[in-house]
C-alpha cells in the first residue's frame, strides 16, 4: 500500500486542518501551480481518516506524478523569478531549490 | 501519634483548571473541579521519524547522539557489499562524513560524532578483521588492532576513544578487550560468548545484552571494569538490536528474534521491561547513536526484509511528541515574509515584511484574534527584518531597526524603533546604530536586540555585528556582546533571560543565553537554520521552520527547556522567513517566503490521564 495519498485542496485557513487531524494522519503541504493559478498540494497519510479529510475538503486526488508536476511548476516559477532578480538580491537570498515530494 | 496521612489519607489538590508550567509533576494527583475528574500527568515514550540515510545500509556502526550521530560503514547490498561510507546526522539531515580506510560492516563502534572508535568486523576479502580506527569528525585514523580478530561485532562496542570496550563476536567469542587510547588489553571473558548483541555504557560500567551464541540469546551481563556478572535476561531474546543509555538506565530496540522485531525494552539496573512504544519499522542490524541516553537516542538503517535507510528517534518526555500538533490558522490579509511579530497565539501582531515584487516591502500591520486577521494601522516606515523573535504584545508591540524607509523598495538600514499601542504606531527611541536581520525578544518596555547587520545600504554596505542593545521603553543602551557576529538568528525570552539561536552567515546552530548582562553558549539546536520563528521563554521556548542550506525550508519544530533541545511536531508546510509568537504550549507561525498568507497554530498538550473507577 502506498504511504501517501496526493491531492489538491485550497487551504481555507482556520479549521482547514485541526490538531486532531495532525495526530490522525501525516500531512505535508506544498505550493503548486496548475499553469494558471497557484494551488495547495497535499501529501496525506494513507489511512481512512486521511482519505476522508481530503474528501471533506473538496480535494481533488492526484497521482504522485501529477502532484510532483504541480510542485515542480511552482518551483520553476520561483526559480525564474529569482533568476530575473538583481545580483544584490541574489546575494541575499538563495535560489529556490527543487522539491521532491515523499 | 497518628499522622495526618493515616487519619485523612493523601492530600489531593483541588483545582479549577489543570496544572501547567513548572507545577506539572509526573504522578501528582489533582482534582479538576470544572471537569469533575481526578487527574495526573504521565510520562510518554515515543518514536518518531528522522531523516533518511543518503545511502541505505544494514550492519553499520552507530555512535554519537540524536543531534550529532554517526553511521559508519555497513552493508549496502544487494548481496553483502561492504562500504567505506560514513554519514553524519545533525537531527535533521545526513551529510557525508569521512570514509573508512577499508570497507567494513558489523564493527564495534562507540563514542561521539567527533571522537568515535570502530573496531573489528567483517570486510573483503571475506574475513574477520582486527583493525581499529578512530574518527575525529572529518577523517579516520588507524590505531592499534584488536588482539583477537573477529566479526559479528554489531553494536558490541561501548565507551570512548580513550576508554573503549569490545566484547564477544562470531563464533561465540567470549574475549573482552579494553582500549586506553594507545593499546588494547585482554580482560576477563564474557560468561556467555555472543555476537551481535548490544553493548551499552562505559568501560567501567557496561551492559551487554542479547546476541547469538549462535542461537539467539536473551542473556544480559554487567561489566564493572574487571569482570562480567550475569543479570536478568531480556524479555525477548534477539540479536542485532540497538540501544543506548547506561548500566542502570538503558533502552534497546529492534533486532531479530528469528523474525524481525520492533520491540523496545528498558533496563533499570535490575530488570528489563517491555514498553508499548515500539519502533515504526521492524528492523534488525540497526545502528544506534549509542552515546545517547535511555530517553533520547536514534537508530538508522538496518534490514527490514530489505536494506532500509530510514531513521527513527526515541524520546521520553512529559510533553509527549505525539501530543503536540500544528493546526491551520486564519490566513493573513497580506502575505509576507520577514515581518515582525508580537503577542500570543490568540492575540498576535504582525507588521512589515517582504511582499511580492522585486525587493518590495510593506508597512502593513495586522492583528490576529485566534481565528482571523484584521487590519491594524500601518507602521510609520516600510520595513522588514526589524527583529526576528517576539517583541512585546498585541497592545504593546515593538519593532526595532530593519531594512526600510519611507517608501518601497528601500535600501536603507534603520536605527529607529516603533511602538504599537493596540491601535497605532508611534516613534520609539533610536538605537545607537542601525541594525537589520537581528535577533529580538522581550517587551516594549524591556526589549532586547542582538547581532544582525549594521551599515547604511542593504545592498552595498553591511557588516555583521555582535552588539546587543537593551530598551527601557524610551532609550537604548548597550548590553553584553552576543556570542558571534552573525545575522538571521531568532530570539525568545526576556531582556534578563533571553535566548538567541541559529544564524545565516556563517550557517549556525548555536544557542546563546542572556542574563541581563552577558551571553553564554548553550547547547546547539539540531542542525543549522536561519529565518526561523522563535517564541516562548528561556525554559519553555520553541523554534519552528526556517531554512537549512541542505534541507531547504524546514517543517521542524524544536523546544528548549533552558538546557536541551527536543524535537516536537512538524509544521504542515516547510516555511522560512516566517513570524512566530505565543508560548511553547500555544504558539503561532505566520507567513514566510514567498509572501505566504497561511498561518499554523501549535498546541503542545501535556499528556493528562483521567482516572476512572470503572
Amino acid at each position: 500500500m502506498a504511504l501517501f495519498i496526493y491531492g489538491t485542496a485550497t487551504n481555507t485557513g482556520k479549521g482547514f486542518f485541526t490538531h486532531q487531524d495532525r495526530l490522525d494522519f501525516s500531512l505535508r503541504g506544498y505550493t503548486g501551480h496548475d499553469g494558471s493559478n497557484y494551488v495547495d498540494v497535499w501529501c496525506i497519510g494513507n489511512n481512512e481518516k486521511g482519505a476522508y479529510w481530503l474528501a471533506e475538503k473538496n480535494g481533488v486526488e492526484k497521482t504522485k506524478s501529477e502532484a510532483q508536476t504541480l510542485v515542480n511548476a511552482a518551483v520553476t516559477l520561483a526559480q525564474n523569478a529569482w533568476d530575473a532578480e538583481s545580483d544584490e538580491h541574489k546575494a541575499q537570498f538563495d535560489r529556490p531549490p527543487a522539491i521532491t515530494i515523499p | 501519634m497518628s499522622t495526618y496521612q493515616e487519619l485523612k489519607g493523601l492530600k489531593v489538590k483541588y483545582l479549577s483548571t489543570d496544572t501547567s508550567g513548572d507545577r506539572i509533576k509526573e504522578g501528582e494527583l489533582f482534582y479538576n473541579s470544572t471537569s469533575g475528574n481526578l487527574k495526573t500527568f504521565v510520562t510518554t515514550a515515543a518514536w518518531h521519524s528522522g531523516a533518511n540515510l543518503i545511502t541505505a545500509r544494514s550492519n553499520g556502526g552507530g555512535a554519537g547522539t540524536t543531534t550529532a550521530g554517526l553511521n559508519i560503514g555497513g552493508n549496502i547490498g544487494p548481496s553483502d557489499t561492504q562500504t567505506t561510507l560514513t554519514e553524519e546526522y545533525d537531527g535533521v539531515n545526513y551529510s557525508a562524513g569521512g570514509t573508512l580506510p577499508a570497507a567494513r560492516r558489523s564493527m564495534a563502534s562507540s563514542g561521539t560524532q567527533t571522537a568515535a572508535i570502530a573496531s573489528g568486523g567483517f570486510g573483503p576479502p571475506s574475513q574477520d578483521k582486527a583493525e581499529s580506527f578512530t574518527y575525529d569528525g572529518s577523517s579516520f585514523t588507524e590505531i592499534p588492532s584488536l588482539n583477537t580478530a573477529r566479526q559479528g561485532l554489531d553494536n558490541n562496542g561501548a565507551g570512548t576513544t580513550t576508554a573503549a570496550l569490545v566484547c564477544g563476536g562470531l563464533p561465540g567469542v567470549t574475549a573482552t578487550e579494553e582500549y586506553n587510547g594507545s593499546s588494547w588489553a585482554e580482560q576477563n571473558n564474557l560468561n556467555s560468548g555472543r555476537a551481535r548483541g548490544c553493548n551499552i555504557g562505559s568501560q567501567t560500567a557496561a551492559l551487554f545484552c542479547g546476541g547469538q551464541e549462535p542461537s539467539i540469546s536473551a542473556q544480559s551481563e554487567e561489566y564493572d571494569g574487571t569482570s562480567w556478572t550475569e543479570g536478568n535476561n531480556l524479555n525477548t531474546g534477539r540479536k542485532e538490536l540497538g540501544g543506548a543509555g547506561s548500566q542502570t538506565s538503558a533502552t534497546v530496540a529492534g533486532g531479530s528474534t528469528g523474525s524481525i522485531s520492533n520491540v523496545v525494552e528498558q533496563y533499570d539496573g535490575t530488570s528489563w521491561t517491555t514498553i508499548p512504544a515500539t519502533m515504526g519499522t521492524t528492523r534488525t542490524a540497526i545502528a544506534p547513536t549509542n552515546a545517547g541516553t535511555s530517553s533520547s537516542y536514534a537508530v538508522s538503517g538496518g534490514n527490514s526484509g530489505s536494506i532500509v535507510g530510514n531513521t527513527e528517534e526515541f524520546t521520553v518526555s512529559l510533553s509527549a511528541t505525539t501530543d503536540a500538533a500544528w493546526a491551520s490558522g486564519g490566513a493573513m490579509n497580506t502575505g509576507r515574509s520577514e515581518g515582525m511579530t508580537a503577542g500570543t497565539q490568540t492575540a498576535s501582531l504582525m507588521s512589515g515584511g517582504i511582499v511580492p515584487g522585486s525587493d518590495a516591502m510593506t508597512n502593513n500591520s495586522e492583528e490576529y484574534n485566534g481565528s482571523s486577521w484584521s487590519e491594524g494601522n500601518n507602521l510609520g516606515l516600510y520595513r522588514r527584518g526589524g527583529g526576528f523573535g517576539t517583541q512585546g504584545t498585541q497592545t504593546a508591540g515593538l519593532v526595532s531597526g530593519g531594512n526600510g524607509g519611507p517608501g518601497s523598495p528601500a535600501a536603507g538600514l534603520l536605527s529607529t524603533a516603533e511602538e504599537y499601542n493596540g491601535t497605532s504606531w508611534s516613534d520609539g527611541g533610536d538605537m545607537p546604530a542601525t541594525k537589520f536581520s537581528h535577533g529580538a525578544c522581550g517587551t516594549q518596555t524591556a526589549g532586547l536586540v542582538f547581532a544582525g547587520k549594521t551599515g547604511t545600504n542593504v545592498n552595498t554596505d553591511t557588516t555583521a555585528v555582535n552588539t546587543t542593545f537593551e530598551y527601557d521603553g524610551s532609550s537604548w543602551t548597550a548590553g553584553g556582546d552576543y556570542g558571534i557576529s552573525n545575522n538571521s538568528m531568532a530570539g525568545f525570552g526576556t531582556q534578563t533571560a533571553g535566548v538567541g539561536v541559529g544564524g545565516n552567515s556563517p550557517a549556525s546552530a548555536a544557542t546563546y543565553e542572556y542574563d541581563g548582562s552577558s551571553w553564554t553558549a548553550g547547547n546547539n539546536v539540531p542542525s543549522t537554520r536561519r529565518a526561523h520563528a522563535a517564541f516562548g521563554t528561556l525554559t519553555e521556548g520553541a523554534v519552528c521552520g526556517g531554512y537549512n542550506p541542505s534541507a531547504g525550508s524546514l517543517t521542524q519544530t524544536v523546544t528548549y527547556d533552558g538546557t536541551n533541545w527536543s524535537t516536537s511536531a512538524n509544521l504542515a508546510s516547510g516555511r522560512n522567513g516566517l513570524g512566530g509568537s505565543g508560548t511553547q504550549a500555544a504558539g503561532l507561525a505566520a507567513g514566510g517566503h514567498p509572501a505566504l498568507t497561511t498561518t499554523e497554530e501549535l498546541t503542545i498538550a501535556f499528556p493528562l490521564k483521567t482516572i476512572t473507577d470503572s
